[in-house]
């Protein structure tokens, strides 16, 4: 269990975070959302260790980060950043001669050329199978979908539903309020820094959060095939219709 | 493929080998190989006191640019980075002329200016770093050396103003070689080196980490700012070492790093080992020209060593941008 207590992170006289509070569960996927500059990449670092200084506390288990040792954060968390680095090596050296991890992305043909030279999707892919080749207890994903086509998605999403039948924490931010309701079990909304809400997507929906912070309303829309689904839609925008 | 990659760095030991028999074997004076091993014959003294020293010392300098070129890439995130960027070439550079100026008579204090030099310009690469960034990000590195860079540059220029005379044999320091060059002035240097070297290989998967980037580093629970400390300060140090007798040898430390990626398929201990030799062999090949090719005239190895490595970046970086 993660738990993150009255969580402050200055950097530069600035405050990127600001008393957060909330619990994370193991075998759980949690999305974290927010506009842009709310927090969310800052949170996230925070929980990777990126910080050396924080105020308040960040528990696994009831040990603190700051306290733990080298070892013992390498295999309390696992990230995959926004922003990519220019990586030269290969795949199959990074990940000392191949893993299974490889053929379920279907990276194998590519495991052989440098990562820097690879499409925005295949890097994207290449760091996810880094990451999951890590054994962690807290799974991080920053805007992990932003630049996928929709099968390297289901590739990430599929990766979030085995870590999470593996009983791992996975949290992740999504720009999709939609993606991220369906994806989740919890959600995690940013605002300046502070954690507006933390909770299950239904009392999100409904706690007109959705409206304030992005301009958007939870509609019920009867798609083709006569099947009850609900979007978020802009408030000032068209009806989409029929879906 | 990741078969060719696994013999790069056996296939670049081996070429060393044979680089080094070669650079033995030739030169201005052509040596008797019997003689060679005649104790007090000139065959063996021009081989003891000319030759094996500089082989020595043109190998080793070229393994210490090229492993502090992979340390620095590393450290500072990017690929153009040599130890130029932190202050080694423009401090020592400084401190040789001012040496010149000052003890004119004492030539064998300019290694020792030279070591100094570099490493009081990359000792305040770093101290300017710190205080404009708290984290030493790899930008901040950068930014700095170029302010030292610039000031000792400036320095230089004031004192070749005041003192023309000295800039024949500053030029000379300056290009980089290996003429000259004696056993005596080399022991230090080249053990410092080994040493270091040999520290560095054994940090090849810290070059790792830190080669992911700051977040990625930290997400391993490694302190970034302090890995990139410590990885430039021994940069520093052993092309200081290098510096000292071999002179301003810049570009061994930015094109074999390429060079060795390109070959191994990366990974920071490979990289570094490939480096190290790839390094090697191109000084060794850059001063056999240099002693050679006008023969019994010298020119500067550094002028060779653009001749052999602009190519080499060349082609590399063409074929970068057409696997881009």
């Amino acid at each position: 269990m993660l738990e993150v207590d009255r969580l402050c992170v200055d950097v530069g006289g600035r405050r990127l975070l600001d008393e957060v509070s909330f619990r994370l569960e193991e075998g759980r996927i949690y999305a974290l959302i927010g506009a842009n500059g709310s927090g969310k990449t800052s949170l996230i670092r925070a929980l990777t260790s990126y910080y050396p200084r924080y105020g308040g506390s960040i528990r696994f288990d009831g040990k603190e980060l700051r306290d733990c040792r080298r070892k013992e954060r390498e295999s309390l968390h696992a990230l995959l950043p926004q922003v990519l680095p220019q990586l030269d090596s290969t795949l199959d050296t990074m990940l000392s001669g191949g893993s299974p991890i490889l053929g379920q992305l279907g990276l194998e043909k590519l495991a052989l050329r440098r990562i820097s030279s690879l499409s925005g999707g295949e890097r994207e892919l290449s760091f996810l199978a880094m990451m999951l080749s890590r054994e962690a207890r807290l799974y991080c994903l920053d805007e992990a979908e932003a630049n996928l086509d929709a099968r390297c998605r289901r590739l990430v999403e599929n990766a979030m539903r085995s870590l999470m039948a593996e009983g791992k924490m996975v949290l992740a931010s999504f720009h999709d309020l939609d993606r991220a309701m369906r994806l989740s079990d919890g959600l995690l909304v940013m605002d300046a820094g502070r954690l507006v809400f933390a909770g299950d997507g239904a009392s999100f929906a409904s706690s007109g959060l959705a409206e304030r912070l992005f301009g958007l309303s939870r509609r019920r829309f009867t798609s083709a095939e006569g099947e009850l689904v609900e979007l978020f839609v802009e408030v000032a925008g068209e009806d989409p219709g029929e879906v | 493929m990741a078969e060719g990659r696994k013999l790069a760095i056996p296939i670049l030991g081996l070429v060393l080998v044979l680089t080094v028999l070669l650079c033995l074997a030739v030169g201005s004076t052509a040596l008797d190989p019997v003689l060679v091993f005649s104790p007090g014959s000139v065959d063996n003294i021009i081989f003891l006191s000319v030759r094996l020293p500089r082989v020595v010392a043109a190998a080793t300098a070229g393994m210490a640019f090229a492993i502090a070129g992979v340390l620095l890439q590393a450290a500072s995130g990017n690929s153009l980075a040599s130890p130029n960027i932190i202050g080694v070439n423009s401090g020592a550079g400084f401190a040789v002329l001012l040496c010149m100026c000052l003890l004119p008579r004492h030539f064998l204090l300019l290694p020792v200016a030279a070591f100094a030099g570099a490493l009081l310009a990359t000792g305040a690469v770093f101290l300017i770093s710190s205080l404009t960034s708290r984290l030493s990000s790899a930008s901040s590195l950068i930014l700095s050396g170029v302010a030292v860079n610039a000031f000792f540059n400036a320095l230089t220029s004031t004192l070749s103003s005041l003192r023309p005379d000295l800039m024949g044999s500053y030029s000379a320091f300056s290009i980089g070689g290996f003429a000259g060059i004696q056993t005596r002035t080399l022991v230090e240097p080249v053990i410092l080196i080994l040493a270091s070297g040999a520290l560095a290989l054994s940090c090849g998967p810290l070059v790792d980490v830190i080669s992911l980037g700051d977040e990625l580093a930290s997400s391993l629970g490694y302190r970034p700012s302090r890995l990139r400390v410590g990885m430039s300060a021994l940069a520093a140090f052993l092309a200081a070492c290098a510096v000292s007798y071999a002179g301003l040898l810049g570009f061994v430390g930015l094109v074999t790093p390429h060079l060795a990626r390109f070959l191994t398929g990366g990974g920071g201990r490979r990289t570094l080992a490939a480096s190290a030799l790839a390094g090697a062999i191109l000084v060794l090949l850059s001063d056999l020209l240099a002693r050679t090719l006008v023969s019994p005239g010298e020119l500067p190895a550094g002028v060779f060593m653009a001749a052999i490595g602009v190519p080499f970046l060349i082609i590399l970086l063409t074929r970068r941008s057409g696997h881009a």
